[in-house]
Parts: C-alpha cells; sequence; structure tokens
C-alpha cells in the first residue's frame, strides 16, 4: 500500500535515525563511548581536584594526584576494551589505585610493582598520619606525606566512583554529586571565601561530563539528522528557564534557612577534644566578630616567684590577611625537652629570671600557654619550639591534665635604651618577615599611621610604638571595648573598626599590629592569657582572662608586648615602658596589683566600657561569626517572605472580587455582565470545577448546574448570568441593553451554591490559595496551551 | 428518466449585464420582504412539525434540512438504503407549496437532462428552451453518485449561482432553490463518487441513521398499511419561505463570532490530520446556517453555540484526511471535533476584524 509506506518514510524524517548496525558497528560504538566518556571522567575529576588547589599552601600534591586519575582512567579505557572483561572495570581500577598508591608512598614493592605485607603495613601508617594531620592542621594545609596520600586516595577513589557512575550507571548528573564532595573540603575548611577556582575547577569538570554525555545520548540512536541544515535550539528555553530558577533560589535561600560559621570543619587547630568551649584558642585574629560569654571555667592554676607575672603566651599570629590576622607556618623540630636554652634575648639590658609552676585544669589545647621568652620548659610529651613566633605547640598531645614548669626571663628595659633603639637593618630577616603587609592596605589606615609617626617626631621604633599605643588606649580618641563590632561603611574591617572604635581584645591587637607593621616596626599578634585572679598565692585562670595583645621587636631589647585593649585594670598588667595614654599615675600602682575581688569592678576612668555590658571583663574566645545572629533574622524575613508569597494570591483575588462586584452592581451594560461572568468563573475555578476554552457560557452555566448539583433557582442563577455574558458578547448591544438584568443576586446565589457543592477542605483551600489567581500568575499554561496547537503545515 | 415539462418553470431571460449583480441584488430583494423573528420562527417549526409526521424521531435531522434550506442551500442526504433519505427529502418537498422535481440519478442520465435542452419549433421557426429538471425550488436529486461526472457537474453551476446557462442563455431559477441530494455510501460499484469540487458546494451533510426502536415500532404499527407520505398538506408556501429567509439574513451576527468562524475553519487547514480543510466558501455557509439556527431559536443574534452545532454537517464532507490518519482510522468527525476544542471561544472580537 503506497499510502502506508510514504507514512513511514515521513515519520523518519523528523528525528535521529537509527542506522541499521551490525553487531560489529556496536562494538565499536561501544568502545568510543568508553573512550570518550572515560576521558571525560577523567578530565572531570582532574579539574574538580582543582578545588583544592587553595587548601593545600603550594601545588605539591597535584603530581601524585593526576598520575593516580591517570592511571585510574587509563585502567578503566583499558579493561572496558576488553568486552568479557568490561564488568570488571572497577575492580581493575581499585586493584591500579593500591599499586600506584603504594608505588608512591610506601616504594617496597616486590619485583617493583607487586604490594608486599610491608609495603601495605607503611602505607597503612602513612595514611594514619594523614588522618592525624586533617585533625591537626588549618586551610591552607602543609604539604605532610600523609595528606598527600590521603588526598590522591581520595581522589582516586572519586574517579573511580564518577567513571562507575556515568559509564556503568549512565547517570552524569549523579557524577556530579561525587564531584560536588571535593567541592565541599574547600567550602568547609576555608575562612572567608572561596577563591573562583575551587568552584570553577568542579563547575567546568561537571560541565564536561554532561556534555560528553549529552553527546552519548544523541549517538547512542545514530547520527543525528537536522531536516533542512539548520540547528534548532529547543533546550535553550528549558535551558534557561532552569538557570534563572537555580540562580534567583541561590539568592533567596541562603536567606532563609540557618547558616553556620565557616570554617566549621578542621579550621579548629585544637579542636578540644569534648573539654567544652573556652578551653582552647583559635588561632585567629579577627577585625570584626561578636564574643559570646558561656560560663566561666578554670583553665589554669600557677605560682611564681614574682608578684607581677605578665601574660601567659599561647600563640603568635604572624600573618595578616584580608581577614584577620592568622598562623603561617608553625614547624619546628626543637624538642622542648632538649639541652641549652629556648630563648636568648640580646643583650645587654636588665633581665629578671623568674619561675613558674603551672598546674593545668581544664585548659585543653595544643598550645601551650609560658610566659615570654622562656628559657627552660620540663613538660611531658612532644613540645615543640617555634624559635620564630615563641609558640610552644604540639601536634599529638594537648595540655590537657599537664603540670609543667617554666623559667623564664621578663626584659627590663629602661626608657633610654628605648628610645635609643634605631630601626632594624631593611634586610633584617625580621625586619622583612614581621613587617609583612597585604599589599592593598586601606590608605586612611596609611595616613593615620603616617600622622602618628609625625607625631612621633621621628623617632626610633618604639616611639613610633607608644604613639600607635597612645591613639588606641587615650580615651579622648573614643575607642571604647565592647563584645561585637559594628559593621561600618567599608569593606576593609580593620578601616570599621578604626571608624566605629568599637571592639575586643582582638582588634587592638590586630589593629596595633597592623598598624605598627605600617609603622615599620616588626610586630605580631599574641593569643594567650591574663594572669587572672591571685587568691592566696596561687593564680587562677579562667575562660574569661583570655587575651588578646601585640608584640613590637625593638633591636637590641627583642619582643615587647604592648596591650592597647581597654580592659579593666583588674586584669590588665599595666607596662613601665608604655603606659596606656589614659592612665592617671596614682591608679598604675594599684592596678598593677592583682584585684583581690574577681566579681567587682574597681571603678575609675581607667577603662572605659560599653554601656551595654553587664560585665566587660568576662571575655571568651569562642568567638562566634557573624551570621550566627542573623539566623532569627533570616528565619524570621525568609518566613514573611514566605507567608507574603503565600497570601498573595488570596489578596489578589479578594481585590478582583470586590471590584467586580462592584462594577456588577453598577453597571448593567457588557461590563457589569463580564465582571458577573468572571467572577462566576474564578469561583468555579477556585473550586475545583475547571472550564474549557471551546465551551461557551450556556454550555459552561448548564454544566456547572449538572455538576455541582445545583437546586433549580441556583441554575437558573447560573443561567442569568451566562444569557447577561452572552448577550454582551455576541448581541447588538441595542439588545444587550434591553434585556439586561441586576446580575448582582444571581452571582450571589450561584457563588453560594457552588461554595455549598464544595467540600470545606476545597473552600478552604479556594480562600487561601484561589486555584483562578494562582493559574493566572503562572505564565506556563498560557504558553502550554500555544504550544498543544498542531504546526501549521 | 427524463424530467417532464412543467408549467410553473419561471426563465427570466435576462440579459448578461444583470448576471453579475444578481446574487446581490437576490439578497436584497429578500430582506425587504422579510418577516419578524417570531413569525418566522413560527413558520418554521410548523414546516419542521409537518415533516416529522413523516420523519419520527429525527427532529435534529428535519431541523438540520430546515436550516439549510433557509440558509439558501443545499443538502446531501448520505446513507445506507431504506432508512427514509427521500422520504425526507420528499416530506420537505411536500410541506411547502412549491415546485418540486425528483431527478433519478443512472449512468446515463445526461447534463441535458438535468438543465434543459433547446428544441427547435416549427411553428416559430425559432429554437425553444425545455427548461431542465433543476427548473423547481425543489430538486430532489436521487442517488446523485450513479450519474456520470458530467451531469454531475451540469448541477454545479445552478446550485452555487442559482443560474443555468444553455446555448449562451441565462436562466435564473426562482427562490427558494435547494437541492437535496441522496447518497449511498455502502453500493459503491458502478458508481462515481462526487468530486470535491461538487461536495463543497452543499452546505451540509447529514446522515439519517437507523431509527430507535421505539420509533421503528410506531413506524410498523402506524405506516404499515399506507404511506403517511399521502397524508401531507403543504403547511406553507415559497413566498413565506422566502420572506423567511429574508428574516435569517438579517439576524446580527458579532465580529467576535464571525471571527470564531473563520478561526474553526482556519484550524481544518492546519490540522496536520488533514489534507485538505475547509473552503472560504465553507465558512460563509457555516455562518449562513448559524444565522439560520439562530433565527429558529428566536434569536436575534447568533452565538458560538449555534456554529458549534453545525460545524460536524458542515465541515465534516469538505475535509480529506491524510492518509496517516486514514491508516489510524480517524473519522473526519473525530478531526474536526478536535479542532473544534481547540479553538477559544471568543470573548471579544480581534482587533484585526474590529477595524
Amino acid at each position: 500500500m503506497t499510502a502506508g509506506t510514504a507514512t513511514l518514510g515521513q515519520l523518519t524524517q523528523n528525528g535521529p535515525v537509527r542506522r541499521p548496525g551490525t553487531v560489529a558497528d556496536d562494538s565499536i560504538l561501544a568502545g568510543r563511548r568508553s573512550l570518550r566518556m572515560g576521558l571525560a571522567c577523567g578530565c572531570a575529576t582532574l579539574l574538580t581536584s582543582a578545588a583544592l588547589l587553595p587548601v593545600f599552601v603550594n601545588v605539591g600534591w597535584l603530581p601524585s594526584v593526576a598520575v593516580m586519575v591517570v592511571v585510574v582512567t587509563a585502567t578503566g579505557i583499558g579493561v572496558r576494551a576488553l568486552p568479557r572483561l568490561a564488568g570488571l572495570a572497577p575492580l581493575a581500577q581499585l586493584v591500579a589505585g593500591f599499586v600506584l598508591l603504594t608505588l608512591i608512598f610506601s616504594q617496597e614493592l616486590a619485583f617493583g610493582v607487586i604490594p608486599t605485607a610491608s609495603s601495605t603495613r607503611i602505607l597503612w601508617s602513612v595514611l594514619g598520619e594523614g588522618l592525624l594531620d586533617v585533625q591537626a592542621q588549618a586551610a591552607p594545609a602543609l604539604l605532610l606525606e600523609g595528606l598527600v596520600a590521603l588526598t590522591t586516595l581520595a581522589i582516586g577513589g572519586m574517579a573511580i566512583l564518577v567513571e562507575f557512575l556515568v559509564i556503568r550507571l549512565r547517570r552524569a548528573a549523579l557524577g556530579g554529586l561525587a564531584l560536588l564532595v571535593v567541592y565541599l573540603v574547600p567550602v568547609a575548611t576555608l575562612i572567608g571565601s572561596i577563591s573562583l577556582i575551587s568552584f570553577l575547577g568542579p563547575a567546568v569538570g561537571y560541565l564536561v561530563l554532561l556534555y560528553a554525555d549529552g553527546r552519548d545520548g544523541v549517538t547512542r540512536w545514530g547520527r543525528s539528522v537536522t531536516p533542512g541544515g539548520h540547528r534548532s535550539l529547543p533546550g535553550l528555553v528549558t535551558a534557561s528557564q532552569v538557570a534563572l530558577g537555580a540562580v534567583s533560589l541561590g539568592l533567596v535561600l541562603p536567606l532563609i534557612i540557618p547558616t553556620w560559621p565557616e570554617g566549621l570543619l578542621g579550621q579548629q587547630f585544637g579542636g578540644g577534644s569534648g573539654a567544652g568551649p573556652g578551653t582552647s584558642l583559635s588561632p585567629l585574629a579577627r577585625l570584626q566578630g561578636e564574643l559570646t560569654l558561656p560560663e566561666s571555667r578554670d583553665l589554669l592554676r600557677f605560682e611564681t616567684s614574682i608578684d607581677d607575672p605578665f601574660y601567659l603566651r599561647s600563640v603568635a599570629l604572624d600573618t595578616y590577611g584580608p581577614d584577620g590576622w592568622s598562623v603561617a607556618n608553625l614547624d619546628s623540630q626543637v624538642q622542648v625537652a632538649g639541652d641549652g636554652l629556648l630563648t636568648r634575648l640580646p643583650g645587654p639590658q636588665n633581665l629578671q629570671s623568674f619561675t613558674a609552676d603551672i598546674t593545668v585544669l581544664e585548659h585543653d589545647d595544643r598550645f601551650l600557654p609560658v610566659f615570654a621568652s622562656p628559657q627552660t620548659i620540663e613538660v611531658p610529651g612532644d613540645w615543640r619550639f617555634d624559635e620564630n613566633s615563641g609558640t610552644v605547640f604540639s601536634r599529638d598531645d594537648t595540655t590537657a591534665g599537664l603540670e609543667y614548669s617554666i623559667r623564664a626571663q621578663r626584659p627590663d628595659p629602661t626608657t633610654t635604651q628605648l628610645a635609643r633603639a634605631p630601626d632594624l637593618d631593611p634586610d633584617n630577616p625580621v625586619q622583612v618577615d614581621f613587617t609583612a603587609l597585604p599589599s592593598g592596605l586601606d590608605p586612611a589606615v596609611a595616613a593615620l599611621v603616617d600622622s602618628l609617626v609625625a607625631q612621633a617626631g621621628g623617632g626610633g621604633p618604639y616611639e613610633r610604638a607608644v604613639a600607635i599605643n597612645n591613639y588606641l588606649t587615650d580615651g579622648e580618641n573614643g575607642f571604647l571595648y565592647s563584645l561585637t563590632t559594628e559593621p561600618g561603611t567599608s569593606s576593609d574591617d580593620l578601616v570599621n573598626f578604626l571608624n566605629n572604635k568599637r571592639g575586643y581584645c582582638e582588634q587592638y591587637a590586630a589593629a596595633m599590629a597592623v598598624m605598627l607593621r605600617a609603622a615599620g616596626v616588626p610586630a605580631r599578634v599574641v593569643l594567650g592569657y591574663t594572669p587572672g585572679t591571685f587568691e592566696d598565692g596561687v593564680w587562677t585562670v579562667t575562660t574569661d582572662d583570655a587575651h588578646a595583645w601585640a608584640e613590637a621587636y625593638i633591636s637590641g631589647l627583642g619582643w615587647l608586648p604592648f596591650d592597647p585593649t581597654p580592659i579593666g585594670p583588674g586584669r590588665a598588667v599595666e607596662l613601665s615602658y608604655a603606659p596606656r595614654a589614659d592612665s592617671i599615675p596614682d591608679e598604675q600602682e594599684t592596678s598593677a596589683a592583682p584585684s583581690a575581688s574577681p566579681g567587682q569592678l574597681p571603678g575609675g576612668p581607667a577603662a572605659q566600657f560599653d554601656e551595654s555590658l553587664s560585665d566587660p571583663n568576662t571575655f571568651n574566645r569562642t568567638a562566634v561569626q557573624e551570621g550566627v545572629n542573623w539566623i532569627p533574622i533570616a528565619v524570621g524575613g525568609g518566613l514573611l517572605l514566605v507567608l507574603a508569597g503565600l497570601i498573595t494570591p488570596a489578596l489578589i483575588r479578594m481585590r478582583t472580587r470586590l471590584s467586580r462586584s462592584r462594577l456588577v452592581g453598577r453597571s448593567r451594560a457588557a461590563p457589569g455582565a463580564h465582571a458577573a461572568w468572571d467572577e462566576l468563573l474564578d469561583t468555579a475555578t477556585d473550586l475545583g470545577l475547571t472550564s474549557r476554552q471551546d465551551e461557551t457560557p450556556r454550555m459552561l452555566a448548564r454544566r456547572l448546574a449538572r455538576d455541582a448539583m445545583f437546586d433549580a433557582e441556583s441554575a437558573v442563577a447560573v443561567r442569568d448570568i451566562a444569557l447577561a455574558e452572552e448577550r454582551a458578547r455576541y448581541a447588538p448591544e441595542s439588545v444587550a441593553l434591553a434585556r439586561s438584568v441586576d446580575l448582582a443576586p444571581p452571582l450571589r446565589s450561584a457563588r453560594r451554591a457552588l461554595g455549598r457543592h464544595a467540600g470545606r477542605r476545597q473552600r478552604l483551600r479556594a480562600r487561601v490559595l484561589p486555584a483562578s489567581t494562582v493559574n493566572r500568575l503562572r505564565p506556563s499554561t498560557r504558553s502550554a496551551r500555544r504550544k498543544s496547537r498542531p504546526p501549521s503545515r | 428518466m427524463t424530467a417532464a415539462p412543467h408549467s410553473r418553470v419561471v426563465a427570466r431571460q435576462d440579459a448578461a449585464q444583470r448576471g453579475g449583480a444578481a446574487d446581490s441584488d437576490g439578497a436584497h430583494r429578500a430582506r425587504q420582504g422579510a418577516v419578524p423573528l417570531n413569525e418566522a420562527r413560527e413558520i418554521a417549526t410548523r414546516i419542521a412539525n409537518n415533516i416529522e409526521r413523516v420523519i419520527e424521531g429525527k427532529p435534529d435531522i428535519v431541523r438540520l434540512a430546515l436550516v439549510v434550506m433557509l440558509a439558501e442551500g443545499h443538502l446531501l442526504i448520505e446513507d445506507v438504503p431504506g432508512v427514509g433519505k427521500t422520504k425526507l427529502a420528499k416530506a420537505l418537498a411536500r410541506s411547502i407549496d412549491c415546485s418540486v422535481r425528483r431527478l433519478q440519478f443512472t449512468p446515463d442520465l445526461l447534463p441535458s437532462d438535468v438543465t434543459g435542452v433547446s428544441v427547435y419549433n416549427q411553428d416559430t421557426r425559432d429554437f425553444e428552451f425545455k427548461p431542465g429538471a433543476v427548473f423547481a425550488n425543489l430538486v430532489v436529486g436521487d442517488e446523485i453518485n450513479r450519474a456520470s461526472p458530467k451531469t454531475q457537474s451540469a448541477l454545479l453551476e445552478c446550485m452555487e449561482e442559482r443560474q443555468v446557462t444553455v446555448d449562451g442563455t441565462t436562466y435564473y431559477l426562482e427562490s427558494p432553490f435547494m437541492v437535496v441530494a441522496t447518497q449511498n455510501p455502502i453500493e459503491m460499484e458502478g458508481t462515481y463518487p462526487l468530486p470535491e469540487a461538487q461536495r463543497d458546494r452543499f452546505t451540509a451533510r447529514v446522515s439519517m441513521g437507523y431509527p430507535d426502536t421505539r420509533a421503528e415500532l410506531a413506524m410498523l404499527s402506524g405506516h404499515a398499511d399506507h404511506d403517511p407520505l399521502e397524508d401531507l398538506r403543504p403547511v406553507s408556501n415559497a413566498a413565506e419561505v422566502r420572506s423567511v429567509i429574508a428574516a435569517v439574513a438579517g439576524v446580527f451576527v458579532s465580529p467576535a463570532v464571525s471571527s470564531y468562524v473563520v478561526e474553526l475553519v482556519a484550524a481544518t487547514r492546519r490540522s496536520s490530520e488533514l489534507r485538505l480543510g475547509g473552503s472560504p466558501r465553507s465558512s460563509l455557509q457555516l455562518l449562513r446556517s448559524a444565522k439560520a439556527v439562530a433565527a429558529l431559536a428566536g434569536r436575534e443574534y447568533v452565538l458560538p453555540d449555534d456554529v458549534q452545532q453545525l460545524v460536524g454537517p458542515v465541515l465534516c464532507h469538505r475535509v480529506i484526511l491524510t492518509p496517516e490518519a486514514q491508516i489510524a482510522r480517524r473519522s473526519a468527525n473525530d478531526i474536526v471535533a478536535d479542532c473544534l476544542k481547540r479553538v477559544p471561544v471568543p470573548r471579544n472580537a480581534p482587533d484585526a476584524t474590529a477595524s
């Protein structure tokens, strides 16, 4: 039959044509697919691992990861090329990955390639070290062997997983989830915004995967034939709609869902092992933030041979970045337990040696709180001393339950010594390392520092440091202690702090250190504890005594602490060489002595407190980032938004109804009839009775009366409205006017009848989420209707 | 069978100069004699009731036949033998006191039998026109598909233009003029199915369909002994029908309804299942018959409802299905009904037609 063949011919013209393929054809196709998709998976994995670039300090990890991905991908492609073994590809990849890992990290292979028991044991221990490193290091992490091994293992595993998902299960979209896991690593560990490459790597990788799969999906049917030679892009509209929806969701959702402080995972250097908040310090000093004040806990108890000990140092922060001060590199092989003096202070100068015996109560940290310039420390465990920063730290041990003793020296420089001290040589490593500032220091800060230096009259580093200290401590400049910083107009937190003049010790110390560096004085921020309260010859340090201050390097004298924070005189230890600008000499004596009653604040102008503080002495280092406070606001705002979105249709509907009923009451001509009819239609739609586009008014009226089981009166009412609408639409105006009736009563009766028919739930829905308005707000119904029409021939 | 000469045949031998304007002139004339709408409705109801005395249980078909007549159209009745096709045509003819011709189409029927022939008259020494079967108010063409195509096409001119041209002379046909043709779709051997051009000239096609059990029982008991057609008396005349036709022509059509008709017919042209959609003539006839429906309902304006109920009878016999649709065993009725569903009922006239 000719008609039949014509039909088949026509059908095959539109759309992809399946080539009549032989078995050999199919296997060639499958081979090509394996090659193409395997390469795509490898590419995607490699691109995704670029997300880890900012997590490490350098790219030393990349070669082993790249080799791993290449080996895994090549194994997959090779094994899949053997038709009978194709199903074993993941297994073969696992074996290949394991061999490679052993090859790289344990190097004890039999005949060069076969892993042995000992090599496996070595690999195991390396990976174990890696796990410890993960706990111990903060991002950006140092390239320790274990960490690199772990990363290689993870990326290799991900490559296998992605290949399995994409090639075996043919779920390229799911492969994106595996890539997402890698992307989460920088998101979870880095503080601040994620660099572009961390996002672009996985994103481009995912696109590569989807593109390869999309092409594969088409070619699976054969070669695509586009009639007329022009390619239409039917997916473009859908894609743009999806993109629009995703972007708006991405903008709106963060406002609604609660957020938690970033860098939550892995950034806590000494993430206390169940010790509760405040028992350790996070090695960061930010220029904005907020403090919470949990219950005070006792951390340390110590006795010293002097009666006015200075602060206990925990960790020095030597790198200033956009997010404040942090530890750049902490690596030392100097064992505390070794012979010899730990620090040698440059001489000659007055030094006061003293000893301290410290008992740890609840303190639990990987930094050991010690006094400045320790000579010897007697402490059990593997504690190292970093000479550059004076920090005592351990990778494996914490301070929990320790008892240790320190012999330290305290410099007591004379004013002359200080004033005479010259600037360091510009090439001196201390001068270079500790005056480094990011290039983008705000000009306002530079100008302020310049003016302060000018006040110092071109003096040496000490004079400049004192000028800066005076600026921050002089009450006339308006600096106040506050547990929260205030948001400012600048994107630079330092500028905001200097403008708002509100903050706690972290900001004061950080700001001073930056300003010192800007003034050419080597400086760093130190985190630690004030000596706490003195009772019966024993000092007790609590969580409230955590503190931050700055240290400046004065040539010939060493690192000298400066404390610009206006904390209570009960806590602050006055420094003879750097007096607070606003302190009254009389009180300097008493403030140097520890306060006997820690709960009570000695009055006086020495410290000015933000009025909102009930007890400014209390202070804890468990800083909570901005955003947490946003949760209630965001949740509330989100709820309000959702609520507003929910009631909008109802409000629109109500307004429409009111204006329509007004129109019905006012006009008996066409507008009134139209309004009555529209209102009837919308009521029916709200109650779940839909109208068809090919229904005339009287047909619809009949159907409504039947479906909603109207009584005679309501049926007549609906009919009246339909007839009036009909006349308004199709009759000559004279006829429509002559027969016009008041439609308000029929409309009321019809609406009542419709409501009676509908159930309680439907009535509620009609009121809360009227379908008529919702449908109208949705533009797709119209376009869908247009699409349903067959194309013109 | 040749047509017998008929005394009431009117052959106006107007000159060719009136030919072009004949149609509009006729319409103008008809509107002048229009009766009020309620009277028109009363007349139509009277005729319908009269026909229904013979054709029982088929009020819709009877009404449609009347609508076609009042719309100045022609009716094609298509059904199996013995369901009353001819009887409907005859009952319609008898109910109106007007000239009726019956034409049994056979393969040997000649075009001149339909239109008429010039015969040499020895007395006047001139050719004299002997009018054919179409010179009547109502022409019943039985089994029209049995005639040869040339005879069928002889009907063409007279059906559409209401005139006959023989030997260069144009003869006008009297109003009302209606061709009611019957056709048997089952017996196809030795028949010439109506060509598209000719089918398009019929305003509507109806199928009688079998009567329901009750109507058939009543027919057996009532009509067993005698033909009820014998008792049928005219209830109206040609002049009255002309005035009703004029009234129908005066029914108001809103721009919205006009555009609806155009959209509907355009939808059949766009349909992927139809090789040939409705012609512009079909839009015209659809609207005209819709006016007749409105008039029969006593309404002075046309509703989309009127159009909707006519879409099937008016459009189905004009469309041609694509081979795919035929293979899919789709009927023209289904496809036209689909088109109807796809066109939204107009609310206001579109701007294009309003201007």
